[in-house]
């Protein structure tokens, strides 16, 4: 099950993400905007949403993000389709192995998605279809700061055995390292 | 004699008796039947301020482009309001299902602002304002590209139509049939 800042819904029907990376462009004066390549092998509805997209551009999508009281190191992000068809898509992130990423898709408000295969690789499939998802602010983010750093400081005191108060600095400095990368702008 | 006179004023309040429950009865019958009428009368006004419209599928038509295979879909609509609530229609939407390969899918096509080869018609511009008892008639118009459709089965079409309290009309479209292009 999953709390949703309070609330409690299912996990059901994850898409998985088979790699991510990002695009800049005018799109979002140049910031750099997260791509996730996902696995849309028994999903044809989501391949048939970007396909649609082409031709009916703005769609209308609600989101809302996730974290589980049984996994400190699951968040999810449940996009709800509405327009140009109806889809649901849910995507899983492990803090430890993805938290950037989620940080980068929470402070960049959009997140591309692409549906590809195994081999995708942003970078060599610039070309193929993709549709870009706004992610309007819906308070997630303060929560996700917190959550994120607490989620660092306990993989690095459990990892290089020191203490949480260290651990804690610690986080904190590798999240700000980190930033500095994803809120590149470029050709602005 | 006594006897006898008592008996007569005891028939006598039995008569009056039964003559007032049947009276009572047949006031308390009346006013029943004047209470429905009149309960009948209150909802008919109470649903008349209470946001709704009608739809009625007058005609429909198809539009292929004389470039390519993209196709304008035409709808000729009476929308009426019926309320003494004035309202707006403000979104209209063609729903398209099909299949295509391996899937059935559904896609919801938004009116053409303005129709490319249709020719001269009178279309409803949205967002449509429509006065209490107010009823208005016209065209709408959706644009499918060529691509969309290609490689595909259609199943069915459906228009839904929304007005600004949030009601929703659809009614469904069997057929479009062919209509040459404005040259």
């Amino acid at each position: 099950m999953i709390r949703e800042q309070g609330e409690v819904a299912d996990r059901g029907g994850l898409v998985r993400v088979l790699s991510d990376g990002a695009l800049a462009g005018p799109v979002a004066d140049g910031r750099l905007i997260p791509v996730l390549v996902i696995d849309t092998a028994g999903r044809p509805d989501i391949r048939e949403l970007v396909r649609q997209h082409k031709h009916f551009s703005p769609g209308d999508a609600k989101h809302r993000w996730a974290t589980s009281p049984e996994d400190e190191d699951l968040v999810v992000l449940m996009l709800t389709f509405d327009r140009p068809s109806e889809v649901d898509v849910v995507l899983a992130f492990s803090i430890e192995d993805e938290g950037i990423l989620v940080d980068a898709i929470v402070r960049c408000g959009m997140v591309y998605l692409q549906p590809g295969t195994e081999r995708s690789r942003v970078s060599t499939t610039v070309g193929d279809p993709k549709v870009l998802v706004e992610l309007p602010d819906t308070g997630f983010g303060p929560y996700w700061d917190s959550l994120f750093e607490k989620r660092m400081a306990n993989v690095i005191a459990a990892q290089m055995k020191v203490s949480s108060g260290h651990a804690k600095s610690r986080a904190k400095e590798i999240i700000a390292e980190m930033r500095q990368v994803t809120s590149l702008r470029i050709g602005v | 004699m006594g006897g006898t006179a008592q008996q007569l004023f005891d028939l006598l309040s039995i008569m009056i008796s039964v003559v007032a429950v049947l009276v009572s009865l047949g006031l308390g019958l009346s006013s029943r039947r004047t209470a429905r009428r009149a309960l009948r009368i209150s909802e008919r006004a109470e649903a008349r301020l209470m946001p709704h419209f009608d739809l009625y599928l007058q005609d429909a038509a198809v539009w292929t482009s004389p470039r390519d295979a993209t196709r304008e879909y035409g709808v000729h609509l009476r929308i009426t309001n019926p309320t003494d609530l004035p309202t707006a229609v403000v979104v209209a939407e063609l729903h398209i299902s099909y299949s295509r390969a391996d899937h059935t899918a559904a896609v919801k096509v938004p009116t053409a602002n303005a129709p490319q080869f249709v020719g001269d018609i009178d279309t409803i511009e949205l967002p449509r304002s429509l006065q209490a008892n107010d009823a208005t008639s016209g065209w709408m118009i959706f644009h499918v590209p060529e691509e969309l459709l290609s490689k595909t089965d259609v199943q069915r079409y459906d228009l839904e139509v929304r007005d600004v309290h949030d009601v929703i009309r659809s009614v469904q479209i069997l057929m479009f049939p062919e209509k040459p292009h404005a040259k």
